[in-house]
């Protein structure tokens, strides 16, 4: 399952060359520092989770036995490490109604995000992505850093491939709901 | 929500996640971390570690323990029946210092050994405030 690129990695990695592990690091930080952040919801929280996760990766290396992606194994950790963070913090971010979500409303949705400059875009998406509880963010984001691979994101979070669907499709939903508020408060509120 | 709708929402969802754009930490993150890692590295290399492994001193010890009681079980503890009770080491040191018995000196050189002596000792505060600073330098 590993290229021989990442084998040679390890290899070196394990034998304590940290230019390699830079290396490591450049290939995989903006990912893991997205998914703590994410999950966490602040960007300190996340650079420091996000170190800690690297350590944990050089210190383990030698112990992973590539029955995954590296990448998938490096997510789980991370996922695991933000988990332990949120316990001890203990703070739960708000809960997002999804009954009043209008079905028909996506296509509505959709032309409004179509006329936003891309940078705003990127704006609004993030902050929505932020609003969304810890558990939904994390299945969401890595569904589509694993290209939709339910078999590794199995792996990563530990549930069935059946768990991981109806989650999603509840995440999915809160998002949109999230979003819905948000052209109700920004955009249809303009243009009304 | 039917399937139709659900399609539709997933095709939203994924439309949002593939313009949400990554986000990178802090620029010195990479040299950070590896500034961490390495000084741990350098604790571990600098922890004591004993040249002889520890099961090779315990085997000495109770090779040493073993020896000792053979021989005392062997030749008992009594100073003269032990090994050395034989042997007369006094022509040895009569070869040695016998020389000594006739030597006499003379006060100059007497003197001469004294001063030496003592400008030793003068030294000897002076080069340590001087290798003192040396160190101090580095």
């Amino acid at each position: 399952m590993l290229t021989t690129n990442e084998k040679e990695l390890i290899k070196k990695i394990s034998n304590g060359n940290t230019v390699a592990f830079s290396d490591l690091v450049d290939g995989h930080k903006d990912l893991v520092y997205t998914l703590c952040i994410r999950m966490l919801g602040n960007r300190e929280d996340a650079e420091e989770v996000s170190q800690d996760v690297f350590i944990k990766v050089f210190t383990a290396l030698r112990t992973f036995k590539g029955d995954s992606k590296l990448s998938t194994w490096i997510y789980r950790i991370a996922y695991n490490a933000c988990l332990d963070r949120l316990k001890k913090s203990k703070k739960e971010r708000m809960r997002v109604e999804v009954d009043h979500l209008k079905s028909a409303a996506f296509s509505v949705m959709d032309n409004a995000l179509d006329r936003m400059v891309r940078e705003e875009r990127s704006v609004l998406i993030n902050s929505c992505l932020a609003a969304l509880p810890a558990e939904d963010a994390s299945i969401l984001t890595l569904f589509y850093f694993e290209e939709k691979n339910l078999l590794e994101m199995e792996k990563v979070l530990d549930l069935s491939a059946n768990t991981i669907k109806v989650r999603l499709f509840r995440a999915r939903k809160k998002l949109a709901a999230i979003m819905e508020n948000k052209f109700d408060k920004e955009t249809v509120g303009s243009n009304g | 929500m039917d399937k139709h709708e659900e399609k539709e929402l997933e095709a939203f969802v994924d439309k949002i996640m593939a313009e949400a754009p990554l986000e990178s930490p802090s620029a010195d993150f990479t040299k950070n971390l590896v500034q961490r890692i390495e000084a741990t590295q350098h604790k571990e290399v600098y922890q004591y570690k004993p040249i002889v492994p520890r099961q090779v001193l315990v085997l000495l010890f109770i090779g040493l323990l073993t020896l000792t009681f053979y021989l005392i079980a062997q030749y008992g503890l009594e100073s003269d029946g032990g090994w050395f009770g034989n042997v007369s080491v006094e022509p040895v040191f009569d070869n040695i210092w016998g020389w000594l018995e006739n030597y006499t000196s003379s006060k100059i050189l007497m003197y001469a050994v004294l001063l030496f002596g003592l400008l030793f000792f003068v030294q000897v505060p002076l080069l340590k405030k001087q290798l003192d600073r040396n160190v101090m330098l580095e």
